[in-house]
Formats: structure tokens, sequence, C-alpha cells
């Protein structure tokens, strides 16, 4: 098991819990799934996992091992990667800059950076012809594409999304989630949050819902899949 | 019955008992002592009380950080002084024009920046105390500029004369401009404004949502914290008879003169500057010999106030009579208002 | 009476003062967009850096060159020290909250460092002759050697900066994280490490310059406070945080002095340059040459 979430309680205000003791589990070379509506808790639930938020009880296990006094800095020498809430690209720097930071973790390899760079401009077209702009004058679909190449760059074995496809055009939302699908078939772990339930539904392997701080419906993708709608009404 | 007597008598709260006790010191005490050196330190314990009362006004309730304190005591100090050389008004009502050159120059600076991030503020009141600073050292024609500005003192009033030679007459102005003003400052918080101004400090973008005009009630505040520095600048002027546009004076180093006792005293409180006010000039003055060693016990008092305890004496003084308070039973809880501006 | 040798040489003195405010400027305005502060005691860095060049090369009789790299270095040690024993516990303690009371606690240091040095070194100026005596002359215009060799330093500083922060890992990580600390972090980026090593940077650029300018600003302990204005300046009209709009208004402050010193008589150039700052903060808050609009 590559992540073990176990009775996980945090919040922001003192005495008022968000997470209300959350358990899931998220096994290599799959996707997991989590939706839930507005303030269910899914952004909460992924910062805390990260460390960017002090949980106030249960424990989380990355590869079998503690994470007790995790922090976010710790976050990329463990490869894990996590794509936050709303944009977080670094809008005064190139493109290339951009990328470059996302192999700060092996940032003394400098034949490994240049490989790795390179192959996610390969991966790109869009990024290979934007080279030397500043990623603060792509579109937002562009910088979502290279939220999502930098987040990569480090071969992640855990890769923890907060709604990837949110503000973005129906094509680039596939592509979003072909690129999900693809880090999946290198090997690694995906937690992802997203508002659209159908390809949550349609890319994961394991879903949970999550309603008002709690896990309410849990189980095999498969088994909702004629089922979304209805799960979309009840509760999202 | 006796139960419900019980607990309509009131503790006096800490700031009230502390107030009436000081007040009464301040009045007796150089007025029994007499001679020049005790009405002088006590002058500049309350000209210092009140310039931080009015900072803290601004700083401890709406987060407006006025860096430029010093320029708008400087505003007022050259605008009474130039008007009673040139138009001969008194010295009395000079105070009123001193209050109001001030305020015009804060309610510009006010209209045009505080709607911008609270930076902006602090440096837009720096440069404007500078700017008054640098222009009145130049236009030495009119100011004299830095070789300074003879200022007459005040005019006899209602049979009572008022000689430099005799601070005692001076420092009662005073005391009664202080009192007044503090009165004005105090009502304003314990007022409907006050829970707004308190509102704004607490979450500025929470208020502003619930449909009040948050820049409205800044820019309030932030003039009548202006008339009245002008005010006491105005007096400053008739009281020390010469001014000279330096640093000292009407610069960076009286700022941080001002700021140093509102942050010392405690944020948030406005009595907490006379424990501030008390506690450096009182200082100053034992340190008399060590000159050089008061501004280096300014900046530490500053670092420490900011490091280690942030709500200053009155923070202090409050947890001490909560201590107090507690021992005795039924007390309604004190809202305490939190000095970590 | 103005010719064309004399506008040449003002504007010369201009850029070469004007690099000077600059350099200053992006110090401060890289530790305010790092750590969100403005630090009133860049001052007394500036002040502590003239001391120390002053020490190794007068007392100690090192060579001027190699006495500018110690003084640079030591600063950049200072800087670091700072940052960690009084700036980071507060930012730990007070979180988001802590802008105001940051530049406070600036201040408190501004006011203990610049009484020590008046306590330690007494209110004397220590200053130096010329590291290069002598001067140039290009048919009328003439130029001293010393400040040939100040606009070189500013060249070559300024040079390096720019370098250090476009093309190195550590300068890009030094913009990520002024752009956007949390991704920053989640990139394993240690953010506070950042955070110490850029003040130390602001440190020993201020360090820096106040070795360079030794012969033209001695050492004194107030030395520091019209400096700091100069640096608030350049700040405000390049826009707050940017280090290259603080790069280009020092030399257009420099130009401005320089020219309103010819035109203006006494000291109203000082009132003309403080009106210019108002105007700036008043129409363009974002600064002269910064692209984005800031958020309010």
């Amino acid at each position: 098991m590559l992540l073990r979430v176990q009775d996980l309680k945090a919040g922001y205000a003192t005495g008022a819990d968000v997470l209300k003791g959350v358990s899931l589990t998220v096994r290599a070379s799959s996707v997991t799934g989590l939706i839930g509506a507005n303030g269910a808790g899914k952004s909460t639930l992924l910062k805390a996992i990260c460390g960017f938020l002090k949980r106030r009880g249960g424990t989380i296990e990355f590869d079998a091992a503690d994470m007790g006094r995790f922090q976010p800095a710790h976050l990329a020498q463990n490869r894990i990667a996590y794509l936050m809430e709303g944009h977080s690209v670094f809008p005064g720097l190139t493109v290339e800059e951009n990328l470059v930071l996302g192999t700060w973790s092996f940032r003394k390899d400098r034949a490994r950076v240049r490989r790795a760079v390179e192959r996610a401009f390969d991966l790109s077209s869009v990024l290979q012809t934007k080279r030397k702009i500043r990623a603060g004058l792509l579109s937002g679909g562009q910088q979502r594409i290279l939220e999502m190449e930098r987040l990569a760059l480090n071969d992640p074995r855990l890769v923890i999304l907060d709604e990837p496809s949110l503000g973005l055009a129906p094509k680039l939302v596939h592509d979003v989630f072909d690129r999900i699908s693809q880090m999946k078939a290198d090997g690694a772990g995906v937690l992802v949050v997203d508002q659209s339930a159908r390809h949550v539904c349609a890319a994961s392997e394991h879903l949970y819902v999550l309603r008002l701080g709690e896990i309410a419906i849990e189980g095999p993708a498969s088994r909702f899949s004629d089922r979304i709608d209805e799960l979309v009404r009840n509760f999202i | 019955m006796m139960r419900s007597l019980l607990d309509s008598i009131r503790l006096p709260k800490p700031y009230e008992i502390a107030i009436c006790a000081l007040l009464a010191v301040l009045a007796a005490i150089p007025g029994i002592v007499g001679g020049r050196y005790v009405p002088a330190v006590f002058t500049s314990i309350l000209l210092f009380f009140i310039l931080g009362a009015l900072f803290d006004f601004m700083l401890g309730y709406l987060r407006i950080v006025n860096f430029g304190i010093a320029g708008f005591l400087c505003a007022g100090a050259y605008g009474s002084a130039l008007s009673v050389q040139y138009f001969h008004i008194t010295p009395w009502t000079g105070l009123l024009v001193g209050g109001l050159a001030s305020a015009l120059i804060g309610l510009i600076t006010g209209v045009l920046t505080l709607r911008l991030r609270g930076i902006y503020i602090g440096l837009t009141t720096l440069f404007v105390m500078e700017t008054l600073r640098f222009t009145i050292s130049n236009a030495r024609d009119i100011t004299r500029g830095a070789s300074g500005l003879t200022v007459k003192g005040f005019t006899p009033l209602f049979d009572i004369s008022f000689p430099r030679s005799d601070p005692l007459g001076y420092y009662y102005i005073l005391l009664i401009l202080v009192c007044v003003t503090y009165a004005i400052l105090y009502a304003i918080v314990r007022s409907r404004i006050g829970l707004v101004f308190k509102a704004v400090r607490d979450d500025e973008l929470g208020t502003s949502v619930l449909g009040i005009d948050v820049v409205r009630y800044k820019l309030f505040n932030f003039v009548v914290a202006s008339f009245f520095v002008g005010v006491f600048g105005a007096f400053y002027a008739h009281y020390i008879g010469i001014l000279v546009p330096t640093t000292e004076e009407f610069g960076i180093q009286r700022t941080v003169e001002i700021l140093t006792i509102a942050y010392v005293g405690g944020r948030g409180t406005l009595w907490g500057s006379l424990l501030g006010a008390l506690f450096l000039v009182g200082m100053q003055e034992v340190l008399r010999d060590l000159q050089e060693w008061r501004l280096v016990i300014y900046g530490l008092s500053l670092i420490l106030i900011i490091t280690v305890f942030p709500s200053g004496f009155a923070g202090a003084l409050r947890g001490l009579y909560d201590r107090l308070s507690s021992l005795r039973p039924a007390v309604a809880p004190q809202n305490s208002i939190k000095g970590d501006a | 009476m103005l010719t064309a040798s004399v506008l040449i040489q003002l504007t010369i003195d201009g850029i070469t003062r004007g690099a000077m405010y600059g350099l200053m400027g992006a110090g401060l305005a890289l530790i305010f967009g790092i750590l969100g502060v403005i630090n009133m005691a860049h001052g007394e860095l500036f002040m502590l850096g003239a001391y120390t060049m002053y020490f190794a090369t007068i007392v100690l009789g090192i060579p001027a060159p190699i006495g500018l790299l110690i003084s640079t270095g030591v600063m950049f040690v200072v800087g670091v020290a700072m940052e960690r024993s009084l700036i980071a516990p507060l930012r730990a303690r007070l979180g988001s909250r802590w802008l105001i009371d940051g530049y406070v606690l600036t201040i408190g240091i501004m006011v203990v460092l610049q009484n020590l040095a008046l306590i330690v070194f007494g209110p004397r100026e220590f200053g130096v002759a010329a590291f290069w005596p002598g001067r140039q002359e290009l048919g009328d215009v003439v130029i001293s050697n010393e400040r040939l060799l100040i606009l070189a330093g500013a060249v070559i500083t300024t040079g390096t900066l720019a370098v250090f922060l476009k093309k190195t890992n550590l300068g890009r990580a030094i913009r990520a994280t002024a752009e956007h600390p949390a991704a920053a972090q989640v990139l394993g980026i240690n953010i506070e490490r950042i955070y110490a090593i850029t003040f130390g940077i602001g440190a020993a650029l201020a360090g820096a310059i106040g070795s360079l300018l030794l012969s033209t600003y001695p050492a004194y302990p107030t030395v520091g406070g019209e400096v700091l204005l100069k640096a608030f300046v350049v700040v405000i009209i390049g826009g707050l945080g940017s280090v290259w709009g603080a790069m280009l208004a020092g030399p257009l402050l420099g130009l401005i002095e320089a020219y309103a010193t010819a035109f203006a008589p006494g000291g109203w150039q000082n009132t003309i340059t403080s009106l210019l700052v108002l105007a700036v903060l008043v129409l363009r808050p974002q600064g002269l040459f910064s692209r984005q609009v800031t958020r309010p």
C-alpha cells in the first residue's frame, strides 16, 4: 500500500474539525478518485496529507512509514507530487525555468535535469513553443499543462491532484485525464480530487465519496460507473 | 438579595484605577515640587503619552501605520508658529490652526492612499513627513530653515500670564489639552464607531463584506488623529520656543520615539501609552549620564516587545488584573482587547 | 554655462551615484519581495559594511579589493544571523499577520545598531582617501579615477546579481519563492533557507556598496539614514519588491538628482525627489516599471 490514511482529523478554527476521521488508501500503479460537494473537506484532506495543515488525530503512512512530522518540504524528496488548489506556476519565470525548478530535488545531477526537462518538452508541443515565455502569460489551460509536466519531472511515486480540470475546456480536460493515466502507467499511485465526477470515475480504480468531513461511500469505481448520476444527485 | 447586590458592585477596571491615580499624580506632583526640572519632565511625559495614544488610535485600532507622525507634528508646529508670526493671530488660535493644517494634510493623504494596501500608507506618510521637512529646511526666507524659527509663548488668558520662565503654566495647559483629547479618543473608541474599528482590525475583509465602508472609517480615524497631532505640534512650538526641521525633532527619529512608546505601552489600549511614556521618559532621566545608551534602550525595548512580549505593559497589567479578579466569584468575563495588531 | 561637457559630466555623475542607489534598492526589494518586510535597518547594514571596509583596509592594511570581498562576506553572515535570530522566530509566531510587526522589528534593529555604533566608534567620520587617485580627461570632460572605479564596481555587482538571479539554481529558487512560496515548497525548496539567504544577500549588497563608497561616504553612525531614504525612493519608483525595477530606478534617481542640483539651488533637489516619490505612490503605486497591477 503506497498511502494509508487512517482516522484523520484536521481543521482550521480551533474546536471545529473539518475532517472528522477520514480513512483511505492509495495503491501504486492505480488511480484513486475522491469526490464530494463543495465544503466536504476534499482540499482540506489533501492539504493535511501534504503537511500544509496540522492534523489533529489519526495516522498517515507513506510506503508503510509513518509520516509523523511530515512537512511540505519533505514532499519532493519522498517523490510525492502535489498539485495544489488554484494556480501554482511561477508567473514571472519562463516556462523553461518553471520546469527546471521541478527538478530541484535532483538539481545536482545536471545530465538528468536536462534529460527530464527535454522529455517534458517532447511530451508537450505547446510548452515547447512557449519555452522562453513567462509562465504568467500562458492561458489557464497551458498553465495547467505546465503544472502537470512540472510535477511529473521527478518520477513521482505518489501524485496528489487537487481539481486538475477546474476551469479547463472539454478537450483539455481529456488531455489532463490522459496524462493521469500515463502517470499511472509509469507506476505512480494517483489520488485525484475533481469536480468532474464522471471523469474521475472513469479514470479511477477506486472511488471515495466525501461528505461533511467523512467518507460516505467507497468502493471499486466500476461499481459506480452506471450509477454516477445518482451519486452526483445524492452527494454532490 | 445580598448576592445580587454584591454582583452589581463592579470592580473598577484596571485602566480606570490607573488613569485616576495617575491623573492625580500628574496634576499634583509638578505643582507641589515646583521648580523648572520636574514640570519639564512631566510635560515631556504627557506629550509623549498623548502622541503615543494618537499613534495607537490609528495603529492599534485600524492598523494604519503612520510612519510620518512626526511630519504631522511638524505641520502643526510650523502651521501655528508661522501664522502667529505672519498673520498675528494668538497662539491660542494657533492651536486650532496647527490642528487644521495637520488635519488637511491628513485628509489629502488619507483620501489618496487609505484605499491601498497598508504598506502604502506607511510609505506615503513617511515621504509626506520628509517632503515637509525638506521644504521647511529649504524655504529659509519664511521658516529660517536650519537656523531655527523662534516662536512666541502663549499670551495671557483670563488674566493668567504664561511666561517661559515658568514651565508650570505650560504644563497645566498641556494637561487640560491632553485630558480633553484623551476623553474624545476614548469616547470614539467606546462608541459604535469604535466597534467598527475593532471589527476592521480583526477582519478587514469580513467587515467590508458586511457592507461597511471601511475606507470611510479609516479616513475619519486618520483625520481625527492628524488634527490632534497637529494641535500638540502647535502646543510644542509655543512651549519649546524654537523650531528646527531636523530628524530628531520632526523626522524619523521622533516617529520612532512615539512608535516605541505606543508599542511598549501596549497596542490597542490608548492608556498603555502613558505607561510607555513614563517608562521611557523616566529611563531617559535616570540615565542622563548615559545619553548615548538611551536610544539603544529604545531600540532594545522595541525588539523585546515585538519578539517576546507583544502586549506591552498594558498587557502585563491586564494579566495581573485578570488574575486578581478571578479570585473573586461571579465576575463577568472581561472582553480583553487583543494587542497584536 | 550649460555646455555639452557639463551635461556629460552631470550624466556620468548621476549614473554612477544612481547605480549605487539601484543596488541598495535591489537589496531592499529582494528582501521585501521574499519576506514581505521593509527592512528599515538596511541603511545600518550599509554603515556596518563601511566600517568593516575601513578596518580591513586601513587598520589591518588589507588591499582594497580583498577588503571589499571580506566586508561583503561579513555582511552576508550578519544578514543571515539577523534573519535567523530575530525575524524568523517572529514570522513563525505570527504567520501571515506579522507584516507590521516585522517592520517595526527592523526599526528596533536600526536604532540599536545606529547607537551602538555611536557608542563603539563615536561620532567621528572614518573616511579614506581615494583608492585610486588621479583623474581621466577626455576633452572637456573630467572624471576622477575613483568615480570610474565606483562605476565599474556598480556595474560588476549589478551584473553579478542579475546573472545570479537569472541563471543559477539558487537564484531561480529565490525568484520562485517570491512569487509562490507554497508551490516552491512543494517542489522541495527549503523556503526558510531561502529567506535567510535572501536576507544575507540583501545585507551583503548593502555592505558591498558601503565599502565601495567609503571614499565618498565616510563611515559614521548615522550615515545609514540618508542612504535608506534613497533606497526607499528607488524601491518605490521601481515598484515594491521588484529587483529589476530598483536597478532601473537607481540610475534614474541619480540623473534626476544630478540635473536637479545643477538647475535648482540649495537643497531643493531633496524636496523634488520626495515629491516625485509621493506622486508615484499616489498615481502609480505599482511603480513606474512594473507590468502587473498591484493587489490592493
